[in-house]
């Protein structure tokens, strides 16, 4: 932080300009308190889904009849829920899936979403055409109700859930490669690259992806807030993770009854806040990352 | 974010249920599993959409509301009524699930029914009798009593519908309850067009006579309830085809005191007063709509339903909710796990008595059931004299259940899936804990959730391991087993395909014996038997619950929940 407080404001890009765009960047990110805060939480929280499985060693799948919904004690920090399982437990082990799960579909968007988004921008025509209107047909259907469907035809499972999410999660990503690839393949060094007799594979990997990168990673953190929600809301639903593994969502699940909702708490405030948080912190570190990439931004 | 306007409020809710409700009714022509998916889905955002409601005291009708019904109005004259599961059909002659007894209560009639005290009620037939030998019943007909587009109802239709339940080529389940019948087996090897066992000497007169005696015959005529079809209606279809036969999706003509109107959608049913029914009726409308527990919870506090099953775990809650009165009784059935003996998963009787040490049987009751119900060694649990005191309990034993399991060369690694229809709260929970206690002595059991009508084909393909259902009225009479347990009921309620011939032969006497001494030795032998070959995995007898709003006058309950809506015609509205 005393790097940060020893930079003079500047109302023009002159004296920022000596320094590397790299470290530039990590400059302005560290600026964004949010942002730090955001990074902080979400590093954490990965530390802990993968810590502390190996403190707390209680099945998160045992169940115990005797121990029906109790509220929080010392045996069972978080109390227990329906079928006697511990919810600290379950709580980690969900962690692990609905933060998995949010990762690996918001990469798997992201990577669908930059192979397409490059292709059109860089051979422009019917292609691009075919690709953009693909783009807003998938745009145009509210993704939750998508997935829905189709986790309905296929049956809930793990991989199903993240592929769903991935194929219908992409076109923001398209988009915003597909502008950047275009205005990139105007540019009178690409063209010269071409006439050198460089092939659309070279060009695609050795300039537009270093140059889409980083306002993709900006894409794909809100990518991840939105896998994670999404994964919340089908395994609430019933149609995400299948039981009895845990994950925030069905976790969640438990809070159809009024019972449970008005008096015990402690099965639905953990899942609840985790993903509040959680989504929070990614989007906290999104706007971050969009401020330390984009070029316009000078503070 | 597509996920926020789940949850953004009111005006979105409804937009969003409208949304969902054209993807269900897209997929419904898509096969079942799809549906089922859908319709549970609907239920969840129901449930939110519902608690949410009920959060932000909401006055605009909720989206699932019928059309025209204000659930609170106080000059209305409509009830809504909740099924446990969906729906599928008024046809009394396949196997009977809960739902579609329950709808066939309001719509169709039987001659007898069980009544709040576990005794048997006049329904149809005035009154009955049994000649000394036990071998002719006679039942005497109401002469008050007209189907619904104004057609007498007479003993012919009584006949007409015996022998279509009597009939295997009508698709009816019953069948093997008939085989004493005199003349029962002439009819089944087409010797002859009718059965000459039933018999209606005149129009309000129907008798039965029998090859051997019986003195439990009842018995078999109210678990299901075998309701009387129109012969003028029925008569005119084809044998063959009644099964599926689209009458019995959309009936036109009905016995109840409220008949069918329509289906408001795949799962939610209006009837109508019967203007032919022999009382006065107090309703204008009664919607039954398939709810699950948390649904229908959240909507009989908020008073747009007016009758539910009650979760055990809520009951304390429901209690003290005002307007709501809970209907407690000790409950005349079981729930129970089965197997499909003929699959030889689970043939050696060393598994099935491991699987029962398996399972804390006594916590599951006292502390997931919150003491609603009681744990059960025998199928029977009454009357009095007819349950044997010298049974084995089998006690949670895991230690015991893992030697029985070695004992018996049990592979850790076959699969077991457990079976369950997933919509009643408490079933629900008792599963994935049943799962995790067969896990834990290393049976490897999963919980198999599939919709009523996927259930059903599997029950027909007999491919299922451990298939959880709650049924029966067993504290009427001892022969309540009979149609569990006999091996020529296999096909029909003997759902897990039993068959002893020791243990037939026993039932067969109990029930041609009159003497109840006599008897009591019968039926405690026999039920020795059963708690020693575990031919079914007896969990529990839960408590009968149910919830009705003050909307609902004249509810009373009688024998198991499938039976509950026995009385509708004596329902009226309060306030």
């Amino acid at each position: 932080m005393t790097v940060v407080q020893e930079v003079t404001p500047s109302a023009t890009q002159q004296p920022e300009m000596a320094v590397p765009p790299g470290r530039l960047a990590v400059r302005r990110f560290m600026r964004h308190r949010l942002a730090v805060v955001g990074l902080v939480v979400l590093v954490l929280m990965g530390l802990a889904t993968l810590v502390l499985p190996l403190i707390v060693t209680t099945d998160p799948n045992a169940v115990d009849p005797t121990a029906f919904r109790r509220p929080p004690s010392s045996e069972h920090p978080l109390g227990t829920d329906s079928a006697g399982r511990d919810v600290l437990a379950r709580l980690i082990a969900g962690g692990q899936i609905s933060l998995l799960v949010g990762l690996i579909a918001a990469f798997g968007a992201t990577v669908i979403g930059m192979t397409l988004g490059a292709v059109a921008g860089y051979f422009g025509g019917w292609v691009d055409a075919t690709i953009s209107r693909l783009t807003d047909v998938v745009l145009s259907f509210p993704t939750l109700i998508v997935v829905i469907i189709v986790v309905a035809f296929v049956g809930p499972s793990l991989t199903t859930l993240v592929l769903a999410i991935a194929l219908f999660d992409w076109p923001t990503a398209c988009r915003v490669v597909r502008g950047l690839t275009m205005s990139l393949r105007a540019q009178d060094s690409i063209t010269g690259v071409i006439g050198l007799g460089a092939g659309p594979l070279r060009i695609l990997r050795k300039h537009v992806v270093p140059t889409v990168v980083a306002p993709l990673t900006v894409v794909a953190t809100i990518l991840v807030a939105q896998a994670i929600m999404l994964e919340a809301a089908l395994s609430f639903l019933g149609l995400g993770v299948p039981p009895p593994s845990a994950s925030w969502g069905n976790m969640l699940n438990e809070a159809q009854s009024l019972s449970i909702l008005e008096s015990m708490p402690w099965l639905w405030l953990p899942p609840g806040l985790a993903i509040a948080l959680t989504v929070l912190a990614v989007n906290f570190v999104g706007d971050g990352l969009r401020d330390a990439v984009d070029p316009r931004t000078t503070r | 974010m597509q996920t926020a306007f789940l949850f953004d409020g009111k005006p979105c809710s409804r937009k969003i249920f409208f949304a969902i409700s054209i993807l269900g009714h897209i997929t419904e022509a898509e096969k079942e599993g799809v549906t089922v998916r859908i319709r549970s889905t609907l239920m969840s955002i129901g449930a939110a959409v519902i608690v949410l409601a009920a959060c932000s005291t909401g006055d605009e009708p909720a989206p699932g509301e019928p059309e025209g019904t204000e659930g609170t109005a106080q000059d209305s004259r409509d009830v809504s009524v909740q099924l446990y599961q969906a729906p599928t059909s008024f046809n009394p002659l396949i196997a009977s699930i809960g739902p579609n007894h329950l709808i066939s209560q309001l719509h169709w009639d039987g001659l007898v029914s069980v009544g709040p005290d576990n005794e048997y009620e006049s329904r149809l037939a005035e009154s009955w009798s049994v000649s000394e030998d036990g071998m002719t019943w006679t039942f005497d007909l109401r002469d008050d009593v007209t189907w619904s587009d104004g057609e007498p109802f007479t003993a012919d239709d009584v006949l007409f519908s015996f022998e279509l339940y009597a009939d295997p080529a009508s698709g009816s389940a019953n069948a093997g309850k008939f085989a004493s019948v005199d003349g029962a087996a002439a009819f089944a090897d087409g010797e002859a067009d009718s059965i000459a066992g039933f018999t209606a000497p005149d129009d309000h007169t129907f008798v039965v006579s029998l090859t051997e005696p019986n003195s439990a015959f009842l018995i078999d005529l109210i678990q299901p309830i075998l309701f009387i079809l129109p012969e003028h209606v029925v008569g005119e279809f084809p044998v063959e085809e009644l099964t599926d036969h689209q009458f019995f999706r959309e009936p036109t003509v009905g016995l109840g005191p409220y008949v069918f109107q329509r289906w408001v959608t795949d799962d939610q049913i209006e009837f109508h007063p019967n203007p032919q029914y022999r009382n006065e009726l107090h309703l204008d409308r009664v919607f039954a709509q398939f709810l699950t527990t948390d649904v229908a919870m959240a909507q009989l506090e908020t008073g747009e339903i007016d009758y539910a099953q009650v979760a055990a775990a809520d009951a304390t809650r429901v209690e003290q909710i005002d307007g709501v009165t809970l209907h407690r009784d000790e409950g005349p059935g079981v729930m129970a796990l089965h197997t499909a003996h003929d699959s030889g998963k689970l043939a050696d009787v060393r598994v099935r008595q491991a699987i029962l040490h398996a399972i804390d049987r006594d916590s599951l009751v006292d502390e997931v059931l919150n003491g609603e119900g009681k744990v059960v060694d025998t199928l029977i649990h009454g009357p009095d004299w007819a349950m044997p005191d010298d049974l084995t309990h089998y006690d949670y034993d895991p230690a015991r259940a893992q030697a029985l399991l070695d004992e018996a060369g049990w592979d850790s690694e076959t699969p077991v899936r457990l079976e369950v229809t997933p919509g009643q709260a408490d079933r629900d929970t008792i599963v994935t804990i049943v799962a995790g206690q067969l896990q834990a002595v290393g049976i490897d059991a999963t919980v198999a959730e599939m919709e009523s009508s996927v259930m059903a084909e599997r029950i027909g393909e007999r491919d299922f391991d451990l298939l959880i259902s709650g049924y029966g009225m067993f504290n009427i009479d001892p022969a309540a087993m009979d149609a569990r347990v006999k091996c020529n009921q296999i096909g029909g309620s003997n759902l897990s395909g039993y068959c002893n011939e020791e243990l037939d032969e026993l039932l067969e006497q109990g029930i041609a014996t009159a003497d109840q001494d006599e008897r009591q030795q019968i039926y405690a032998e026999a039920q020795r038997i059963m708690n020693e070959e575990v031919p079914i995995i007896l969990l529990y007898s839960p408590n009968n619950l149910a919830g009705t709003s003050a909307q609902l006058q004249g509810f009373e309950t009688a024998g198991s929940v499938s039976n509950h809506f026995w009385n509708a015609a004596d329902w009226s509205v309060g306030g």
